[in-house]
């Protein structure tokens, strides 16, 4: 009985409180670590399948907005995201990997006002739908190059992650936030090979079930005080 | 030291499958056997129609570590067959092989390129008096040997 008067308090609690837009943000840091390291084979890849490969050409961007309650350290996450990325296997295999997808987090603040600098840590929910498609292309010594299209895939993927991270103020309302991530996710995609799952990073394996993660940056537009 | 030990484990996890072959990851060659009854002649010149060079006359390096032969031969992917010419002291020969190909999808590798028997028609023309053609996958891995095209020339 005193549960269910507690829930309830809870409950009506929450219902004076309104979730209020809290800030907005961007993330476009993803791109540069691929641009950086374009030339690059990479051992990561060859984690993935038997052979090396490299990401290109790379064209992520990430929007987010924060709702929060008055007077409190906790803040939903939700994030929509779009990511294009090219990767060459093996000098054989040519693959672009592109799809869009939904991040659902909470977030536990170490501060409720707007601190110079505060730290947080979350869990997050990242659906995504990707698709994949590509040539293998052969360079021919003897005979002409040859060239025949891999068949194409789409499917689904979702992961879960745990989040920490620090967050500076720099100018009045706006703030940069480093954040580091290590990820569980599931890929139901009809080929499991490729090597970067949309929304959630690398792969460190191709199994159904894989690990992930990886830090980023991002620049966020404080709205109201909580 | 501990960012080196994270770099060896990577490769090592990476490792666990090197020696699997993804299908075709070159200009494919098929390997040319000569048995025991008719030993390998010396040839003066080996063109392939279609080819933008002459082949060596010892033939080339095999695509796939797994193939066995006397000498490799370079495969046109463009077309479903190939054509050889072999000029040896007093003699011309001509060889067509006969091939199709498929893109697989394998856990290792991703989607590859592996060259398989014509669904229909022959195999193999020859001026050679009897001569026997083999499709081995060219993935080399689980469940599969590897090894490639063979075609072994049983009698000159």
């Amino acid at each position: 009985m005193v549960f269910w008067l507690g829930v309830v308090s809870l409950f009506v609690k929450a219902q004076n409180q309104p979730l209020r837009l809290y800030a907005i943000g961007v993330d476009g840091f993803k791109n540069l670590p691929f641009m950086a390291f374009s030339q690059s084979e990479t051992v990561i890849s060859g984690l993935v399948t038997n052979e090396k490969g490299r990401l290109y050409n790379p064209r992520i961007g990430e929007v987010y907005v924060q709702l929060g309650r008055a007077n409190t350290s906790k803040l939903i996450t939700l994030g929509l995201g779009y990511a294009s990325l090219e990767h060459l296997q093996a000098q054989r295999l040519q693959q672009r990997i592109t799809g869009i997808y939904l991040k659902l987090g909470r977030e536990h603040h170490s501060a409720t006002r707007h601190g110079a600098v505060s730290f947080f840590w979350g869990y997050y929910l990242t659906l995504s739908r990707t698709k994949a498609e590509g040539n293998i292309v052969l360079d021919g010594e003897y005979f002409p190059s040859y060239t025949t299209a891999a068949p194409s895939k789409a499917g689904g993927e979702a992961g879960v992650d745990f989040t920490l991270g620090a967050q500076f103020l720099l100018f009045k309302r706006l703030q940069t936030r480093l954040l580091a991530r290590n990820a569980m996710a599931i890929s139901a995609f009809g080929n499991r090979n490729y090597p970067y799952l949309l929304g959630q990073g690398l792969r460190l394996s191709n199994g159904l079930v894989t690990g992930t993660g990886g830090a980023t940056v991002q620049l966020f537009y404080l709205l109201g005080s909580r | 030291m501990k960012i080196q030990l994270f770099i060896t484990f990577l490769v090592a996890v990476g490792c666990w499958s090197c020696t699997e072959e993804c299908g075709v990851t070159s200009e494919p060659t098929l390997s040319l056997q000569f048995t025991w009854l008719t030993s390998k002649p010396v040839f003066t010149k080996i063109r392939a129609i279609g080819s933008s060079k002459d082949i060596p006359s010892v033939g080339v390096k095999s695509s796939s570590k797994m193939s066995y032969g006397d000498m490799y031969l370079p495969l046109n992917l463009n077309e479903s067959h190939t054509t050889y010419i072999f000029e040896q002291q007093g003699r011309i020969d001509t060889l067509t092989v006969f091939y199709s190909t498929t893109v697989r999808n394998v856990r290792r590798c991703g989607h590859l390129l592996d060259i398989v028997r014509p669904t229909s028609g022959r195999t193999i023309s020859t001026t050679f008096k009897r001569v026997e053609v083999q499709y081995g996958s060219y993935y080399y891995g689980n469940k599969s040997s590897g090894g490639g095209l063979n075609v072994q020339i049983v009698e000159l």
